[in-house]
């Protein structure tokens, strides 16, 4: 008998303790599983199920239609709006990891004293508005900038030359100069946390400088490279504010599409489908370079 | 338009109010409305409140589309909204607004002859919005670098490449249309769109950037990044009374815009709103409401209710000589085409 119930329910203090292990996963999982379900995974089924109605008349009609995603694929409109976001995209985050990861290398290694002063300074752009310090380069960059100014001053040139602001260039270099922390402080942590005899024992079994670099510290380095481009690539491939204010006639970025289908074409199922594109491309670039983590890692 | 960056000018006269505490607490009706910032200020509507004993509650939005979208997520909030006459079919046809009882407003038998029979508030022989301001889309040049000239070809002169801003709206497609000779530019054949599409295209070499954000133009002709733009006439004011040197010229035929006051479906405060509407309307209000905020009435007889300069500066003689002949921003069926073509001009 007693055998038996001991099968069929656990005894008092053993319920007891599964019940506290219960409530301590709740307690501490929860919160965690209920933003994951309402911020997360709700918003994103719901842009999909967007995506696959249509509207009319200011009304979204809920029959199932692949008509959103067609017409993305035959205008060339969406795909040269896409294009242009990857291109930006990817000369930005390689502009950025090059840069950055100079600059995490010399903040680690090379700044001696000042070292926490340059931290502190590669901090301080982080607490302006994203906004302003893309307006910022319009004053630079612009006719009348301080560039063109200083150029004008030196007698470089003979007028102002216009090729600085209003294009692809002006919009890659802003989104570089903003996306530089992002990548140098990851990047800096992880240098930070790489055990100096590792690089005595290269240096002491005679490998040079270069190698001591590629084999010791590069690698090491990886998994900040890694979030640092995701974060570059990510936030400057959905970007709008830097194409509007510093894009010009030519630079059309798929974000900019999208925020027009939500507002005067009052399009939400459009918008929704331009928008699940660009998510299942941005999640492939983050598992290419998280693959690309593990293997080299 | 010039009512979304209004801000400024009558922020400092509400707050003067508000803070004098003269917001009386009414125990009676509340009339909810819809608008821009500066179409229900209390220099016009304080004396409304009074002879009614209601009390007005006021919600801003920034951008035509804010309205469609607010009204299309239920429009339940409000009693009177201001609709743009490009917007007004669709919230018409969309179900989003109900007829008016012309009855109720007699002042609406004041306004411009033109103006009052635009077919864009009407539907089934019923009228269901009183047109309350006028806007005009000009072209604003660097009057020193361009002294001379009134066509809006200006903006297509290779003397000027690289010195060109195009609004990124649709009503820039009208406006190029309009300067091609196509006569119904809100509903365009394919072929007539790819012809404008074209001459866009065209354009693009010699354009700086397309503005989407009024400061952004302002800010464009003060850096001299530009010397000409399709813009508005708050644009030119503004520009001018930081001493840049522009001017305005307005296309031919003129092309603009009316705002108009709906009554929201199911408002429970109709009669209310009807006499806001008529009260918007007389000649009163107008004059007050183009001295202070610069907007431009749709009744003419407000011209003895405002300063003359206030008349003379907003061109209203050649509004009132030319509304006859003038355009307006009308329902565009194919809207989403529209943005689309607009699209293609920056990917091409």
């Amino acid at each position: 008998m007693a055998v038996q119930e001991g099968l069929t329910a656990p005894s008092s203090p053993e319920r007891t303790r599964l019940w506290s292990q219960t409530g301590i996963l709740v307690l501490f999982l929860g919160p965690a599983a209920a933003y994951a379900l309402i911020f997360l995974i709700l918003p994103y089924a719901s842009v999909f199920r967007f995506s696959v109605w249509a509207v009319e008349n200011y009304g979204i009609h809920q029959e199932l239609t692949a008509a959103n995603y067609l017409r993305i694929a035959e205008n060339p409109l969406y795909r040269a709006a896409i294009r242009n976001s990857l291109l930006v995209a990817g000369i930005v985050t390689t502009a950025s990891v090059v840069i950055g990861y100079a600059l995490a290398v010399y903040i680690a290694f090379f700044s001696g004293r000042g070292q926490s002063a340059l931290f502190f300074l590669l901090v301080i752009p982080l607490w302006t508005s994203f906004l302003l310090r893309a307006f910022i380069w319009r004053m630079i960059l612009g006719r009348q900038g301080i560039l063109n100014s200083a150029l004008l001053w030196v007698g470089v040139v003979d007028k102002p030359i216009d090729v600085l602001l209003f294009n692809m260039f002006s919009v890659c270099l802003t989104l570089t100069y903003v996306f530089i922390p992002f990548v140098a402080l990851p990047v800096y942590a992880a240098l930070e946390k790489i055990p100096k005899d590792l690089i005595e024992a290269s240096m002491d079994l005679g490998g040079s400088a270069w190698v001591t670099f590629r084999r010791i510290i590069i690698p090491l380095s990886l998994p900040g490279v890694v979030t640092g481009a995701i974060f570059t690539f990510c936030l400057s491939f959905g970007d709008f504010v830097t194409p509007t204010l510093l894009g010009g006639p030519d630079v059309l970025m798929v974000s900019s599409v999208i925020i027009n289908q939500f507002g005067a074409s009052f399009d939400w199922p459009m918008g929704s489908a331009l928008a699940v594109i660009v998510i299942v491309i941005v999640a492939t670039g983050v598992a290419l370079a998280t693959q690309l983590e593990r293997r080299n890692g | 338009m010039q009512r979304r960056t209004f801000i400024q000018a009558t922020a400092t006269f509400t707050f003067g109010a508000v803070a004098a505490g003269s917001l009386p607490a009414f125990g009676g009706e509340e009339l909810r409305l819809l608008t821009w910032e500066g179409y229900a200020e209390n220099a016009w509507v304080k004396n409304f409140e009074a002879e009614h004993g209601v009390r007005l509650s006021k919600t801003y939005v920034g951008s035509n589309d804010e309205y469609m979208a607010k009204l299309a997520a239920g429009g339940g909030d409000y009693d009177l909204v201001v609709i743009v006459s490009s917007l007004a079919r669709r919230a018409i046809d969309a179900g989003f607004v109900e007829p008016l009882d012309l009855s109720q407003i007699p002042n609406f038998e004041n306004i411009f002859p033109r103006v009052k029979n635009v077919p864009f508030i009407a539907k089934d022989g019923q009228i269901y919005a009183a047109p309350t301001f006028l806007f005009v889309s000009p072209v604003t040049v660097n009057a020193k670098a361009l002294p001379e000239g009134n066509d809006f070809g200006v903006l297509f002169d290779r003397k000027n490449a690289g010195r060109i801003a195009m609004w990124d709206d649709v009503s820039t497609l009208g406006d190029v249309a309009n300067w091609m000779g196509i006569d119904d530019i809100w509903n365009m054949t394919d072929d007539q769109l790819a012809a404008v599409r074209a001459k866009l295209v065209e354009q693009k070499p010699l354009v700086r950037t397309y503005w989407s954000q009024q400061g952004e133009a302002m800010d464009l002709f003060a850096n001299n990044e530009v010397i000409a733009a399709n813009s508005s006439s708050y644009i030119t004011k503004i520009l001018k009374e930081r001493g840049v040197p522009v001017r305005e010229f307005l296309g031919k035929p003129p092309l603009g815009g009316i705002d108009s006051h709906f009554v929201v479906k199911g408002s429970p405060n109709r009669e209310l709103a009807h006499r806001f509407i008529n009260h918007i309307l007389s000649a009163e209000s107008q004059g007050s409401i183009a001295d202070v905020t610069g907007y431009m009435p749709t009744n003419p007889a407000s011209k003895a209710h405002m300063r003359p300069e206030t008349w003379t500066e907003l061109g209203l003689d050649d509004i009132s000589r030319e509304i006859d002949s003038m355009k307006f921003w009308d329902d565009i069926p194919r809207r989403a085409r529209y943005i689309e073509v607009l699209n293609e001009v920056k990917a091409a």
